[in-house]
């Protein structure tokens, strides 16, 4: 595209109705392969369209391929691609370009954050370590791709719709390499185009008009401004400068519901607060009762209803109702004061009393919620069994850092949003080996559910071995889940378009103007 | 001694300053828990190795700085850690003019409101005008930066609706106005009472006398005689401060979401981003630099018994 072009569908949609969105910190990349944070991710959702996609609510829908075929044993799928598909400098897009990239994906050269996304695929971790085996993936037509898995998964589909298994064009990456994700050199198949992009203000993008169903996107032109203070970006939509925030200040709940009313959407998350404990060394290693007195010690509601305050559901399982639920423990129905009297129990059974009381420190990352979550929950443990608690607060590096060594660790904070609207994607992180596994958690019987979880091609079945894997960490007390997570935006009234995703992702595709969108 | 040795030797020494900063400086990261790639998700061993050898965090001490020297040298201030698609030279001239320009506007609005009010207040010390420009002064003072700020933002953004709240719009100027006012306030406290101490130091000294007693009026007086001889020192403690104004308020930037060095060296710092941190220090200890031999040659031109 001629660079006066370029500058035409600037001005020219910039003067037509503008969505600006708040979109959190300064995005790491454009690049769909190594974008890693949020705010980078909510930008190429825009940009790129992969095989599949999510609509509004989440749902899995085809994407780049209009539909699928999977053989009998799970492990070849066969992708239609449409034959009107498109990158954005009118050149088409086919399967051979899906090989290409998913290839990128997984070379080390890349070091792509989320490519363990895409291990499923045959030979992918081969690939990653260095090795050229050759990849599962292969073109067997202009507009028909295969890929091959090394095991049966029910979720492929879903992954494909990642950043990380996006399409780049192969000539923009040789020819420009890093400065591919420039304006006027960036080449993407979404229904936008990068038109602007001013490092730490904002990305400015404008609808591509080589998109194949262009007429159903009803914005001309988004502009996601960096928006790394929430009261400042609360102050903008006040202010009329946004339409839609990434979230909301903390502890301002009711306030910003007096004011802006329902414009204020508070919705379910895919994800669950939870603090962890470190089962590597004492007081909490081959100690069950002492985890367990913790863990019940703690009331949810009470955590819910006056720490946290916008709008959470406490959690005593991992899984959101919306993807199934956990099964509730056996203690979830009894009163506050036998839960205690339980906790009492399993305190005195660990040898601890309130004339020996334990002494254990409590890690989280600088967050002014969770100071106030951490500071509660020690004031719980001491009221129910005189605990004595040292909250210790560490900036983020540092603190997972020191999460994953454990080493220091007795009890931190963690957490987890999910990837995919996937049960599994909640239990893998917990797996043998996983870096994410702070607390060290590993039991057979977890580890054989969960494969029977990965294996299964129901997703009903799926979902009862990943519950059963849920009940062995659970009951090993590895993990004390606190709530799951909420969706948290101001939403201008001229904006439609705008529904509740468990995933949080909000594509600019799916939202217009009510007082009229230029077409 | 020439001019032109005097001007290599402060050459060399201003090289070696800014080589020991920067030497200080990668020392501090490299100590500092936490890495520029520690994150939640970590890579396979193989994808960690191809990171280091990317951005150079598998070197040893001597080789990574003397490496980051030769290309910085060359004008190569090397990739950014944190934003992978931009060099640090990039992302600092997007940085700079911001910084530079809500700086220079703000410092220009408070010394020049400073000298009318100091002026006034020096010609009648010790009553009720003098007392109440100490007043003002320390009012503007004691006032911090993350207080005016958002203030500013919620009277004349929010309430009023003149200007943008915070980030960068269109027209640009428009979006540097709140901060700039931010900045400027805290310098006009400092500027007002070091003129104001300047002046009156001044007042009663024998030159100052003499010219009284040719009869000169009070506003030939004061311009043509007091601000001269007072301005040398009063800039002498003004400029320092400037410096820290000219290398980015974090705390403004941040406010009004304005994409600054100030901001840029928090992020940098927060993100373990070696590179950019190492490039803010540099320009940073630049602009030092520049803005010392600057005051140097200003005051040299004011006042001659300095020139030697």
């Amino acid at each position: 595209m001629t660079r006066a072009l370029w500058l035409f569908l600037v001005f020219s949609s910039a003067s037509a109705q503008t969505l600006e969105r708040g979109n959190g910190p300064e995005p790491d990349s454009l690049d769909p392969h190594r974008a890693q944070g949020l705010s980078a991710q909510q930008i190429t959702r825009d940009l790129y369209e992969g095989l599949t996609r999510e609509d509004a609510r989440g749902a899995i829908v085809p994407g780049v391929a209009s539909a699928w075929t999977v053989s009998p044993d799970g492990l070849l799928w066969t992708f239609t691609l449409r034959p009107e598909a498109r990158f954005s400098d009118g050149s088409a897009l086919l399967a051979e370009d899906f090989v290409y990239s998913l290839k990128r994906a997984l070379s080390p050269a890349t070091a792509a954050p989320y490519a363990g996304s895409l291990l499923l695929i045959a030979g992918a971790e081969q690939r990653l370590r260095g090795q050229p085996d050759a990849l599962g993936v292969q073109a067997v037509g202009p507009h028909t791709l295969e890929i091959r898995l090394h095991r049966p998964s029910l979720d492929l589909s879903a992954r494909l719709s990642l950043p990380i298994a996006m399409p780049v064009k192969r000539s923009c990456v040789e020819l420009h390499g890093v400065q591919c994700t420039r304006p006027g050199k960036l080449v993407s198949n979404g229904p936008y185009q990068l038109a602007a992009w001013r490092p730490l203000a904002y990305v400015q993008l404008v609808r591509n008009p080589h998109y194949y169903q262009v007429e159903q996107v009803k914005i001309g032109a988004v502009r996601f401004h960096v928006t790394e203070d929430a009261a400042e970006e609360a102050r903008r939509f006040a202010n009329g400068e946004l339409h839609l925030t990434e979230t909301i200040p903390p502890g301002r709940l009711t306030q910003l519901r007096t004011r802006f009313g329902t414009a204020l959407q508070v919705a379910p998350a895919h994800g669950t607060f939870f603090l962890g404990f470190n089962l590597a060394r004492p007081p909490f290693a081959n100690n069950p009762k002492l985890r367990e007195a913790l863990t019940l010690a703690i009331d949810r509601a009470r955590v819910v209803s006056l720490l946290t305050g916008t709008g959470e559901a406490p959690a005593f399982g991992l899984l959101p109702t919306e993807l199934g639920g956990s099964t509730p423990p056996v203690w979830v129905g009894l009163s506050g004061s036998e839960r205690e009297a339980l906790a009492r129990a399993a305190y005195e059974a660990a040898g601890y009393s309130r004339a020996e009381p334990l002494e254990v420190e409590l890690r989280f990352n600088t967050s002014a919620l969770h100071r106030r979550l951490m500071l509660g929950i020690a004031v719980m443990w001491e009221q129910v069994l005189g605990v004595r608690t040292v909250l210790r607060n560490e900036e983020w590096r540092v603190f997972v850092q020191n999460r994953r060594a454990r080493v220091v660790t007795q009890v931190f904070r963690g957490g987890w949003n999910a990837d995919l609207a996937d049960p599994l994607d909640f239990l893998e992180p917990f797996a043998p080996g996983q870096p994410l596994n702070a607390s060290g958690f590993a039991d057979p019987a977890f580890t054989a559910q969960l494969e029977l979880a990965r294996a299964a091609l129901q997703p009903e079945a799926r979902l009862q071995a990943a519950r059963a894997a849920e009940q062995r960490l659970l009951g090993a007390h590895a993990i004390v889940p606190l709530f799951h997570y909420t969706s948290k935006h101001l939403v201008s009234p001229r904006l439609g378009g705008y529904v509740a995703n468990p995933l949080d992702h909000h594509p600019s595709r799916y939202f217009y103007f009510r007082d009229g969108a230029t077409p | 001694m020439s001019l032109l040795l005097k001007l290599v030797q402060r050459l060399l020494g201003a090289a070696l300053t800014l080589l020991l900063l920067l030497a200080f400086c990668l020392a501090l990261l490299r100590a500092v828990p936490g890495g520029p790639f520690d994150g939640e998700r970590i890579a396979v061993p193989e994808v960690q190795a191809a990171l280091a050898a990317r951005y150079g965090t598998d070197q040893g001490y001597w080789q990574q700085l003397s490496q980051y020297l030769l290309n910085a040298v060359r004008g190569d201030l090397g990739p950014s850690f944190q934003y992978a698609d931009f060099s640090v030279s990039e992302l600092l001239a997007q940085a700079l003019p911001i910084t530079l320009s809500i700086g220079a506007i703000g410092l220009l609005t408070a010394w020049l409101s400073a000298l009318p009010i100091a002026l006034l207040a020096v010609a009648h010390p010790g009553g009720w005008l003098a007392a109440s420009v100490r007043g003002l002064s320390s009012g503007l003072m004691s006032t911090p930066k993350f207080v005016s700020a958002p203030m500013l933002a919620l009277v004349f953004a929010v309430w009023l609706g003149w200007l943008p709240s915070a980030g960068l719009g269109e027209p640009l100027w428009q979006s540097l106005v709140l901060p700039s006012l931010s900045l400027a306030l805290t310098q006009l406290g400092l500027a007002i009472r070091v003129l104001y101490g300047a002046l009156l130091s001044v007042l009663n000294s024998e030159v100052i006398r003499a010219a009284r007693a040719r009869g000169l009026s009070a506003q030939r007086l004061q311009w043509r005689h007091l601000l001269p001889i007072a301005l040398p020192t009063a800039l002498a403690f003004l400029l320092p401060s400037a410096i820290a104004v000219l290398t980015g308020s974090a705390v403004v930037e941040q406010v009004f979401g304005l994409p600054g060095l100030g901001r840029t060296l928090v992020q940098a710092a927060l993100n373990r981003d070696y590179t950019m941190l190492l490039g803010v220090v540099t320009v940073s200890g630049v602009i030092v630099l520049a803005v010392g031999w600057a005051l140097e040659l200003l005051l040299g031109l004011l006042d001659p018994r300095r020139r030697q």
